[in-house]
C-alpha cells in the first residue's frame, strides 16, 4: 500500500499511543512522582493527564487546518517558513533528546536487573532494531504497533494485577488526601514527558479520515493506561510505604520482584516486565524517528529518506552511548521539560495565528 | 535500477537485523555446572567491625552416587562488610557464586541485638543480587554449627527453611513469615516496626521457634513468645487456621478473625481500640468439666484480651510499634513527627476486646 493512500483507523493511533505510554510509564516516572511535595500522587497523575488531553485537542485542531498533511507541512503551509522553524528545529532537538533518554534509560534497566556484563553497545542496538521499523514508514510502524500492544499489554495488565497483592492501605493514609504543593515542585513539571506523546502524530497525522478527532485515541490511549500508571505509582506505595518506595530507583521493579505466590510459575517477573517494556521502546522510538526524518525532509526536501534515516540512527545510537550516567539522564529529562513545554504551549498559539491568517486572507 | 532496490533493501534489512543476535544476552550467560546456587545465608557479628557470612550450597548426587552422599556444602567467610566477606568468598571458590535463588537468610540474634540488622543487608537492595522475596529471620545458637547440620528430613537447606514458614507447607501463624523486603518496608518508615521470627536449635528438626523478636529502630529489642504472636496476627489481619487451648481445658481453632480499628488523639496522646471478631470451631473438649458453647467463647475472649494486654504493655515499653498504628496516624502528624512515633506509641492508650463466635462444634456434637 503506498503511503498516500495509506488510511489509518482511530484503533491503530490507540494502538500507537499506548505503545507511547508503556514505553514511557515505567522508567522514571513513578520516582518524579513519588518526589513531588505534598504526597497527594493522584493529583498530579490526573492534572498531567487532563493538561495531556487538553493539548492534544489543541494539536489536533492544528492538523485539521489541512487535512492529509502531516504537521510540519501543515504549519509551512500556515505560517510559512517562520513558523516551521520554530515549530521543527526544537521538536528535533526534543525528539532526538527523548529517543536518546528513552533508549539509555531502558538500556540501564536492563542492565542493573537482568544482564549485569552485556556491554553497553550491545544493548543500545535495540535502536537499530527501531530504525529498521522506522525506515519500513507509518504502515510498518502501525502494524508493529498492533502487534506489539497485543503482546505487551496483556503481560502489563497482569503484573499490574498481580501487584495487587501485599497492599496495606495504612501505609498511604488518607489516600484521599489533596495537596496542590506539586504545582510547585520541579519533578512534577519533568514528569509531563509521559503526557506529551501526541506530538508524536506529527508525522502519521496525514492518513487520518479527521485530524481534527485525533485527540481522541490520545484520550482513549491515556485512560487505558491510567490505571497502570497509577499502578506503577502506587502498588510500591501500598506495599513498601512511602519511605521505602521513594529509596529505590524503581520502585515499582522492586515491587515486582516482592511478588511471591506458591502458585505463581514464572519466577523472575520483572524479566517478563523488561521485556514487555523494550518491546514499547524499539515501537516508540521507531516513531520518534519518523517524525524526526519527516521534519528533516520537510525542510529539505532534496535530502534522502535512506540517509537521513541512517544518519539518525546512528546519531541516536552514539549519542545514547555517551550518556554517561543514570543521573545525567535524570537531570536530561528536568532539561527537556521547557522545550516540552514550549512546544505544547505553541500549539495553541500557532493555531490561533493560523485562524488570524485565514480570516485576514477571506478579507482580502 | 529497479532490480537493485529490492536487493538493496534486503541486504540493509539483514544488515540491520543482525545486531538483534547480540541481544540474546550471551555475555551473561553461565552454565549452570559453572554455578554455586546460595540456598540459605547467614550473618553473624563476631566483632564490633566485622561480620561473617554463612552459605549453603546444595549439590545434587545422582542415584549411582547412593544416599550416603552430603547432599550440601557449607561455607564461611569474615569480612569487613558483607559485601567484603562475599568477595574473599569469591577467590576462594571453583564456580560462580549465584545468590539469585537464595530462599532464606538468617542473622544471628547477637548481631541484632547489638548492631542492628540493615548494615549487613544493604547491598541486596542496591545490587539486585538476591531475590528480596526471601525469608528473613533471626537465628540464637552457633551459626556455623547450623549450617553444618545435616536437615533430618533431608530437603535442600534453604527450601528446608523456607517450607518452615511458608503456610502451604509448615507455616503457622506463630511463625510469621517475615520476607526481607518487610524488613526494608520497616527500616524506612518510623510508624511501623519489625517483628521477626526467632528461631534456635532443635534436636529433632533443623530448628525450633523460640518466638519473634521485635525491634526499636535497626536493632531487636525483645521476644514476643509463640502464644503472643497470635495477637499480632490478629490485630495485623494475617490469622490463619490455628489451635489455642482455652482455660476450661478445650481446645478451639481459631479459623478467621477481623479486627476493626479505631485510632483517635485525646489530651495528646494516640488512642487505639480494636475490636476483633473471631470465628473458631470446637476441637477438644475435656468430658469431666461442664462447659457449653457461651462458657467457651467467654473463656476465649478473656484469655486473648489477657495476652493482648501483656504483648501491647511489652511492646510499649520498648517504643516497637510492630502492629503499624503509626501508620493510621500519618495524617494527623506532621511528616517530621513521624521520627518521634516510638516514644508516642509508648504512651499510647490501646485496649482490644475480642467477640468470639463458635461457628460449629465439629462431628462430634458438645453434650452428648
Amino acid at each position: 500500500m503506498s503511503g498516500r493512500a495509506l488510511r489509518l483507523s482511530e484503533t491503530q493511533y490507540v494502538f500507537l499511543m499506548l505503545g507511547v505510554f508503556g514505553s514511557k510509564s515505567f522508567f522514571l516516572y513513578p520516582n518524579l512522582i513519588l518526589h513531588t511535595a505534598g504526597g497527594s500522587y493522584w493529583m498530579p497523575i490526573l492534572t498531567g493527564l487532563a493538561l495531556g488531553v487538553l493539548g492534544a485537542w489543541s494539536f489536533a485542531k492544528l492538523l485539521a487546518l489541512h487535512p492529509g498533511l502531516d504537521a510540519f507541512a501543515v504549519v509551512k503551509r500556515s505560517l510559512g517558513w517562520p513558523g516551521l522553524l520554530l515549530f521543527a528545529l526544537p521538536f528535533g532537538w526534543y525528539l532526538w533528546r527523548d529517543m536518546m533518554l528513552i533508549a539509555r534509560a531502558h538500556v540501564e534497566i536492563i542492565s542493573m536487573t537482568v544482564l549485569h556484563t552485556t556491554p553497553l553497545w550491545v544493548l543500545h542496538c535495540i535502536i537499530w532494531v527501531a530504525l529498521f521499523l522506522a525506515m519500513g514508514g507509518i504502515a510498518s510502524i502501525t502494524r508493529a504497533a498492533a502487534v506489539f500492544v497485543v503482546v505487551g499489554v496483556p503481560l502489563i495488565v497482569g503484573l499490574t494485577l498481580l501487584g495487587l497483592s501485599d497492599l496495606q492501605f495504612t501505609l498511604h493514609e488518607p489516600l484521599r488526601s489533596s495537596d496542590a504543593a506539586y504545582l510547585g515542585s520541579k519533578n512534577f513539571y519533568a514528569s509531563s514527558y509521559v503526557w506529551v506523546g501526541f506530538l508524536y502524530f506529527a508525522s502519521s497525522a496525514q492518513h487520518a479520515r479527521r485530524p481534527g478527532r485525533l485527540w481522541r485515541p490520545f484520550a482513549a490511549a491515556a485512560l487505558c493506561f491510567l490505571p497502570i500508571i497509577a499502578g506503577a505509582v502506587y502498588l510500591p506505595v501500598l506495599t513498601f510505604g512511602v519511605g521505602f518506595s521513594k529509596a529505590l530507583s524503581f520502585p515499582f521493579l522492586s515491587k515486582m520482584d516482592s511478588i511471591s505466590h506458591y502458585w505463581l510459575v514464572v519466577e523472575n517477573l520483572t524479566a517478563v516486565f523488561i521485556s514487555a517494556a523494550i518491546l514499547f521502546v524499539i515501537l516508540t522510538i521507531g516513531l520518534m524517528m519518523h517524525c524526526f526524518v519527516t521534519a528533516l525532509r520537510t525542510m529539505l526536501p532534496m535530502l534522502p529518506g535512506r540517509y537521513a534515516y541512517l544518519a539518525v540512527g546512528a546519531g541516536t545510537y552514539v549519542s545514547a552511548l555517551l550518556i554517561p550516567s543514570w543521573k545525567w539522564i535524570e537531570n536530561g529529562v528536568w532539561m527537556d521539560t521547557p522545550v516540552r513545554l514550549y512546544l505544547v504551549l505553541l500549539v495553541p498559539l500557532f493555531l490561533l495565528l493560523a485562524r488570524l491568517r485565514e480570516r485576514r486572507s477571506v478579507r482580502a | 535500477m529497479n532490480a537493485r532496490k529490492p536487493r538493496w533493501r534486503r541486504a540493509a534489512a539483514l544488515a540491520m537485523l543482525l545486531p538483534m543476535a547480540l541481544l540474546q544476552g550471551c555475555w551473561d550467560i553461565r552454565d549452570i555446572d559453572n554455578r554455586m546456587l546460595v540456598a540459605v545465608m547467614g550473618f553473624a557479628g563476631d566483632d564490633e567491625s566485622g561480620v561473617t557470612v554463612f552459605l549453603r550450597f546444595p549439590v545434587p548426587h545422582s542415584e549411582q552416587e547412593g544416599g550416603g552422599a552430603k547432599d550440601f556444602l557449607s561455607a564461611s567467610q569474615h569480612g569487613a562488610t558483607a559485601v567484603d566477606a562475599l568477595d574473599q568468598l569469591r577467590a576462594r571458590m571453583p564456580k560462580f557464586l549465584d545468590m539469585s535463588q537464595t530462599r532464606a537468610i538468617l542473622v544471628d540474634r547477637k548481631l541484632a541485638e547489638k548492631r542492628g540488622i540493615y548494615d549487613c543487608l544493604d547491598f541486596i537492595v542496591r545490587d539486585r543480587v538476591m531475590p528480596i522475596n526471601a525469608i528473613f529471620t533471626l537465628y540464637d545458637g552457633d551459626m556455623g554449627a547450623l549450617f553444618e547440620r545435616p536437615n533430618p528430613s533431608g530437603e535442600l537447606s534453604g527450601v528446608y527453611t523456607r517450607l518452615y514458614f511458608e503456610k502451604y507447607a509448615g507455616g503457622t501463624p506463630q511463625k510469621n513469615k517475615v520476607t526481607l523486603w518487610e524488613v526494608f518496608s520497616r527500616h524506612y518508615n518510623p510508624l511501623q516496626q519489625s517483628l521477626v521470627p526467632l528461631l534456635v536449635k532443635d534436636t529433632s528438626f533443623r530448628f525450633a521457634l523460640q518466638g519473634n523478636a521485635y525491634f526499636a529502630g535497626d536493632k531487636m529489642a525483645g521476644v514476643l513468645l509463640p502464644s503472643e504472636t497470635l495477637i499480632y496476627d490478629l490485630v495485623t489481619g494475617r490469622m490463619s487456621p490455628f489451635e489455642i487451648e482455652t482455660a476450661g481445658g478445650a481446645n478451639v481453632k481459631i479459623q478467621s478473625s477481623r479486627a476493626r480499628i479505631h485510632t483517635e488523639w485525646s489530651a495528646g496522646k494516640p488512642v487505639i481500640r480494636i475490636n476483633v471478631n473471631v470465628s473458631m470451631k470446637l476441637m477438644d473438649a475435656p468430658h469431666k468439666a461442664v462447659m457449653n458453647t457461651s462458657r467457651m467463647q467467654e473463656a476465649v475472649d478473656k484469655l486473648l484480651e489477657e495476652r493482648a494486654a501483656r504483648v501491647f504493655a511489652k511492646t510499649q515499653a520498648a517504643g516497637s510499634d510492630i502492629f503499624g498504628f503509626g501508620n493510621r496516624f500519618r495524617s494527623s502528624m506532621p511528616v517530621r513527627a513521624y521520627d518521634k512515633w516510638p516514644s508516642i506509641y509508648k504512651r499510647a492508650s490501646i485496649s482490644l476486646k475480642v467477640k468470639s463466635h463458635m461457628r460449629n462444634e465439629g462431628l462430634k456434637l458438645l453434650q452428648d
